[in-house]
C-alpha cells in the first residue's frame, strides 16, 4: 500500500488487520470485515452467513459519520445505516440523496415546495447535508450525518443580512423586499428567526387535503343498477329457457300416464 | 316389489341401495381426503406468528414493498405486500401497509380446489406452486386482495436487486398465484441457526428489516415476551375486514386511538 502503511490507515482500509504483527488478510474492506467467517463460525453454506449489519459495525471506520449519527434525530430513532445505504456497493438505495430523503419526509417536501428557498431552486441537502468544514481528512466525514441547520448554514446566502439596517437590507434585495410592507416604507430587515416565521405561516396557509370540496375532485358516481345490469340476465335466462323447456316437457311426459 | 321408478325406468330395490351406498362412499372419500386442508391450522409448532404494523410511524417510503420485491424475487408489476394511501388525519398523511394477513380461517385455502393453498401449522398459509392450477379462485377470495397471478413468466433482472436484498426463493412460473408467506425461508433458516425471528434481522422478513421508522414489527404471539405480544397487550389495536371471520393475523396500531370502539379485544 502507499504512504508507508502507517497502521491508523491500515486499521480501516485493510481486512483483518492484526496491529501486533502489523499485518493484514486482504487489502481494502473485504467479505469479512462484516461477515464472520472461518471454520469455527461459520459452516456455510449449510448454515446462513452471518452478517453483522449494525450501525456500530460501520463505525468502527466510519468514526466521524457514526458520531454525526448518533447525536442525530436519525441516531435518536435508531435508523441504522442499511437502512439508506446498500452494505455491498455504500452507495444509496435510491438515485440520490433528495430522493432517499424525501422517501420518509414526504410531507415536509410538500410544505417545502411552496416556500422561497423551493424557488431558489434550493433541495433539502443544500441546507441539511453540509459538507463538513473540518473533516478528519481528504475523504473522511465529509458529509455532516447530523442532518441540523444552524445559523452557519443561514448565513450561507443570508450573512449580509445579519444585523444590518432595514434600510441596508432592502438596498441588498432578496428577503427584504419579500417580506415587505407598500413601496417606500420601512421594510423590517430580515433574520433568521424571521425567515423562519414566514416558512411556518406559509405551512400554515397550505390546504389540508380534507379542506378540499371532494365533490370538485372526484364526482360522486350514479348510484344504482345499469340498465345493462338487466339486458344480459334476460339473454342468459331466455337461452335457457329455449334449451331446457323441450327436454323438461318430454321428461314430464314420460311421467304422466 | 320395491320397483321405484325414475323418468319412467324401472329399477329394482338392489340397484337403488347400490347406487346409494356407492354415492355416499364416493361422498365420504372425498370428505376424508379434503380433510387436510378444511380445517385451521393443526399441529404442534410452538410458534404462533403474527405482525403488527403501527400506523403512526409509517410514513409511506416503500421501502417495504422493495425490500419484498427483492428477497422474494418478485416482479415489478406485482406487489406482494401493497401501500395504500388513506385519509389524512390531523394534518398527517395515513398509510396502511398490506402484506398477506395469513388468516387463521383463510377463505383462499377454504376455495382452493386442488389444496395448493395450505396452512403451516406455525400460522402461515403457504402456497404449493407445483399444485397450483391457476384458476385464481383464492385470488378471487381474497378480502385483502394479497394475491396476484402470473399472466407471465417473470424472465428479465429484478430491478430491486441488489440494491434491496438479494433473492432468496424461486421464481414462481406463468400460470401460477402468488403472495406473501412472511418470508418463512428467512424464518426457518433463522430457527435453524438458533436466531429468534422477530429480534435478529436474518430470522425477519425482509418488509420488517428494511421498515425504516420500525413501524412493522413482527414475532411469536406464543411468546408472552415478544415484542408483537406487548404491543398488542399495551395498545388500542385493529385487524382488517374483522367482521368477515379470518382471524387474519396482521394487526394494525391505529394514527390515534381515539374511541375505544375502534379498538379490537385482542390475543
Amino acid at each position: 500500500m502507499a504512504q508507508d502503511s502507517p497502521p491508523e490507515c491500515l486499521a480501516c482500509h485493510t481486512t483483518g488487520y492484526d496491529a501486533a504483527t502489523h499485518t493484514w488478510e486482504e487489502e481494502g474492506v473485504g467479505c469479512s470485515t462484516c461477515h464472520e467467517m472461518g471454520p469455527n463460525s461459520t459452516h456455510h453454506p449449510e448454515q446462513v452467513m452471518p452478517v453483522n449489519r449494525s450501525p456500530e459495525a460501520c463505525g468502527t471506520c466510519h468514526v466521524d459519520t457514526h458520531e454525526d449519527w448518533a447525536m442525530s434525530k436519525h441516531g435518536e430513532e435508531d435508523l441504522a445505516c442499511v437502512k439508506c445505504h446498500n452494505p455491498h456497493t455504500a452507495e444509496l438505495k435510491k438515485e440520490n440523496v433528495q430522493e432517499v430523503c424525501i422517501d420518509c419526509h414526504n410531507e415536509e417536501s410538500y410544505f417545502y415546495a411552496f416556500t422561497a428557498h423551493s424557488q431558489e431552486g434550493m433541495i433539502c441537502t443544500d441546507c441539511h447535508f453540509q459538507v463538513s468544514e473540518t473533516p478528519a481528512g481528504e475523504g473522511h466525514g465529509k458529509l455532516v450525518h447530523t442532518f441540523a441547520v444552524d445559523l452557519n448554514n443561514c448565513n450561507q446566502c443570508h450573512e449580509h443580512q445579519m444585523h444590518s439596517t432595514s434600510s441596508d437590507a432592502a438596498f441588498m434585495g432578496t428577503m427584504g423586499t419579500a417580506m415587505g410592507g407598500a413601496e417606500g416604507e420601512g421594510v423590517a430587515g430580515v433574520t433568521p428567526c424571521e425567515a423562519l416565521d414566514t416558512l411556518q405561516q406559509a405551512r400554515n396557509d397550505i390546504v389540508f387535503p380534507d379542506q378540499i370540496d371532494s365533490n370538485v375532485l372526484a364526482p360522486e358516481p350514479p348510484s344504482g343498477l345499469a340498465p345493462l345490469s338487466f339486458v344480459l340476465p334476460m339473454v342468459f335466462g331466455l337461452a335457457l329457457g329455449i334449451v331446457v323447456t323441450p327436454l323438461a316437457e318430454r321428461a314430464f311426459r314420460r311421467v304422466q300416464i | 316389489m320395491g320397483n321405484q321408478t325414475l323418468a319412467g325406468k324401472t329399477m329394482k330395490r338392489r340397484d337403488f341401495l347400490k347406487l346409494s351406498i356407492a354415492g355416499l362412499a364416493t361422498t365420504t372419500i372425498a370428505a376424508t381426503t379434503m380433510r387436510n386442508k378444511a380445517s385451521g391450522p393443526v399441529g404442534d409448532s410452538p410458534h404462533k406468528w403474527a405482525m403488527v404494523i403501527d400506523q403512526s410511524k409509517c410514513n409511506g417510503c416503500g421501502y417495504c414493498v422493495d425490500a419484498c420485491r427483492a428477497c422474494n424475487d418478485v416482479a415489478p408489476d406485482k406487489a406482494w405486500t401493497r401501500l395504500i394511501a388513506q385519509e389524512p388525519e390531523e394534518e398527517r398523511d395515513v398509510y396502511l401497509p398490506v402484506p398477506c394477513m395469513q388468516c387463521a380461517d383463510a377463505p383462499c385455502v377454504d376455495i382452493c380446489p386442488v389444496g395448493a393453498s395450505y396452512y403451516r401449522p406455525d400460522g402461515i398459509v403457504m402456497m404449493d406452486y407445483d399444485k397450483c392450477i391457476g384458476c385464481r379462485y383464492c385470488e378471487l377470495a381474497c378480502p385483502y386482495h394479497a394475491r396476484s397471478f402470473n399472466w407471465k413468466a417473470f424472465t428479465e433482472g429484478n430491478p430491486a436487486v441488489p440494491d434491496w436484498g438479494q433473492p432468496e426463493v424461486a421464481r414462481r412460473p406463468r400460470g401460477v398465484v402468488e403472495k406473501c408467506a412472511f418470508c418463512y425461508q428467512r424464518i426457518d433458516r433463522g430457527l435453524a441457526m438458533g436466531l429468534t425471528p422477530g429480534v435478529d434481522e436474518q430470522a425477519t422478513p425482509a418488509c420488517v428489516v428494511a421498515c425504516p421508522p420500525g413501524a412493522r414489527v413482527f414475532g411469536d404471539l406464543n411468546d408472552p415476551e415478544s415484542q408483537v405480544s406487548q404491543l398488542l397487550a399495551g395498545n388500542c389495536s385493529y385487524r382488517l375486514r374483522e367482521d368477515l371471520g379470518t382471524e387474519p393475523r396482521v394487526y394494525y396500531l391505529p394514527v390515534q386511538a381515539e374511541e375505544e370502539a375502534a379498538c379490537h379485544d385482542n390475543v
